[in-house]
């Protein structure tokens, strides 16, 4: 059980970079960084909950990380709306003005 | 006055707490700079508490309920306190050039929140014994960069270079989390000093490698080693310069806590980590220096050669880790003199790139522009700020009395102790052709500086104001007497090295 958990927490994480390199969209590059967060905190939550015992370290962990997590969202979002004003797209394929 | 390893803590965050208050009394007085000489004192106050914990070290501290091995825990060891006055020395500095250099933007009660946060997160991070301390501090860190970072927020350099950096960094730390919580679920306590003892007795794995190396891409994204360094050529054209130079620390911070991770809980006579470390140096040093050369624009031109510069850490450490691997103790010496050399190349690059960053703030506002051509002949007009540079470009190009030389040589030499081993070998040729190869740049740009007559942009140029020129001239001679007294920071250094390994 405690592998195939493992497991599942390790296909959401593929599953959320792949999100994150294949979309152009800033708001769905945003939703990977969360269903990443997510999952880490998942597997923390798995590893601590082993030979039946749950470990308080564990589940602590997991909230403040939720926290934070949800400080980087919003300051994400916050600096995306600025993206906006300045281009006029969420694109990744506008934010490329910096070369050289 | 609480405990003497949480009064610097309580110090930097209820500055940081009151700072707005602070902000509205001063405008109320018509002072609107008294919140700039407010976090210049209290972060300047914090640095004399850490000061102070030098002779008492080591001092701990915990919640009386919960103890180390489950609770968290906070530990001052001679290397922190080492690496905390170096970042709060550059902060404090970068605070006294903002009084002048940010006063034509608005917010500035939030900027120097976001300064206190930042060097609070840093104290924190350096104190923290256990993971969960560490990844809360880095966090703080990590979340006060991105904003400052983006604080001119009308300009769309910044937005673009802030939301790269947002979104590098953050994976970074969250594969790093990653890791972690594998190592928890392998050894079940995330405090360092029981991490280590646990550690040790597992057979090197699979597992144990796929924990070292999300630790070394984790962080290793936020220190710009070279597959993830893209962000930072980005995030330090729109940071403002003075940003730029706190960049420098959060950059070391960022290779200390992979540096801290692997050494203190990974022993590296068990395990074999130095290779993975050394090809992430030598890419770095190679490609970052390769296209340090190209560029027209000073901040980028020193951007990339942070990222080659971090390259000769992070060679520092796995040529030291593998050494121990390969050779055991036999060759202690090499492994203590590579991590010197990196510990010294440490304090020269915050220094060295911090000054430089924070003079090329002065020539911009001079000049307008941040081509390299409007940097020539400005010693002719700019005398304090030229002299100052030309220190920082020299220290860093490692020209022989000055610091860089050495921290450079300890790294070099220590690679030279093996020549029949053909992985070091390789090393020394690399970091030898490297280290001339930045020379040769550093002093390109020294001779546009220096010799050459003054270009039509910088006619007009004069000296900036004693907050822009001073805070340089200090660390122009600061470099000059890290040189004089080497011996001193070398004997400080070597004993602070035995704290990661479970020492005082």
């Amino acid at each position: 059980m405690y592998t195939i958990l493992l497991f599942f927490t390790f296909l959401i994480i593929c599953l959320s970079i792949y999100c994150i390199v294949t979309k152009r969209n800033m708001i769905k590059t945003v939703l990977g960084v969360e269903i990443l967060t997510a999952s880490v905190n998942l597997n923390f939550i798995v590893v601590g909950a082993r030979d039946g015992y749950v470990d308080a370290l564990a589940q602590t962990f997991a909230i403040i990380s939720i926290a934070i997590g949800a400080c980087v969202a919003a300051l994400a979002l916050a600096l995306i709306v600025n993206v906006y004003r300045h281009y006029g797209k969420v694109d990744w394929e506008v934010v490329r003005r910096l070369k050289w | 006055m609480v405990n003497a390893i949480l009064d610097p803590l309580i110090v930097i965050f209820v500055s940081a707490l009151i700072l707005p208050l602070v902000s509205k009394i001063g405008e109320y007085l018509k002072f609107p700079k008294l919140r700039d000489f407010f976090a210049f004192i209290m972060i300047g106050a914090s640095m004399l508490l850490i000061a102070y914990m030098i002779p008492s070290v080591p001092l701990s501290y915990h919640v009386d309920v919960f103890n180390p091995p489950f609770g968290i825990e906070l530990y001052a060891t001679t290397m922190s306190i080492y690496l905390a006055l170096l970042s709060l020395t550059m902060i404090l500095l970068v605070t006294f050039y903002s009084i002048k250099y940010m006063e034509a933007d608005n917010g500035l009660d939030k900027y120097y929140t976001l300064i206190l946060t930042l060097s609070g997160g840093i104290v924190g991070l350096l104190f923290s014994q256990d993971f969960f301390t560490l990844y809360v501090f880095w966090e703080l860190i990590c979340i006060s960069s991105y904003t400052l970072v983006s604080f001119r927020k009308y300009r769309w350099q910044a937005v673009e270079g802030g939301i790269k950096y947002l979104l590098m960094s953050t994976i970074g730390s969250l594969i790093a989390l990653y890791g972690i919580s594998m190592l928890y679920g392998v050894a079940g306590t995330l405090n360092f000093s029981s991490l280590a003892n646990i550690v040790v007795k597992h057979q090197p794995s699979i597992s144990i490698y796929f924990i070292i190396v999300a630790i070394i891409v984790g962080f290793g994204m936020s220190s710009a080693i070279v597959p993830f360094h893209s962000w930072i050529p980005d995030a330090y054209v729109g940071a403002p310069n003075c940003i730029a130079s706190i960049s420098t620390v959060v950059l070391k911070i960022s290779a200390f806590n992979i540096i801290r991770s692997l050494m203190t809980v990974f022993n590296p006579s068990y395990y074999d980590y130095g290779l993975i470390l050394i090809c992430f140096g030598l890419l770095s040093l190679t490609i970052g220096n390769f296209l340090a050369v190209t560029q027209k624009d000073i901040r980028r031109l020193l951007a990339f050669s942070s990222v080659s510069n971090m390259g000769y850490i992070f060679t520092g450490v796995g040529v030291a880790s593998y050494i121990i691997y390969t050779y055991g103790h036999v060759l202690s010496y090499a492994f203590e003199v590579a991590l010197i050399g990196v510990f010294l190349h440490m304090l020269n690059h915050v220094f060295g790139k911090g000054l430089l960053f924070m003079t090329v703030g002065n020539f911009s506002i001079q000049t307008k522009n941040y081509s390299l051509n409007a940097l020539e002949g400005l010693v002719r007009k700019m005398p304090l700020s030229s002299f100052s540079a030309a220190v920082g470009l020299l220290g860093l190009a490692g020209v022989p009395p000055l610091s860089g030389f050495w921290s450079k040589l300890f790294i070099i030499a220590s690679t030279a102790t093996v020549l029949s081993d053909p992985i070091l070998f390789v090393t020394l040729a690399f970091l030898v052709f490297n280290s001339v190869f930045d020379a040769a740049y550093y002093v390109w740009v020294f001779q546009k500086i220096v010799f050459r007559p003054v270009s039509e942009k910088g006619q007009s140029a004069t000296e900036v104001s004693v907050f822009m020129w001073l805070p340089v001239v200090v660390l122009a001679s600061l470099l000059i007497i890290i040189t004089i007294r080497l011996d001193l920071f070398i004997t400080f250094v070597r004993a602070a090295l035995w704290s990661l390994f479970g020492g005082v």
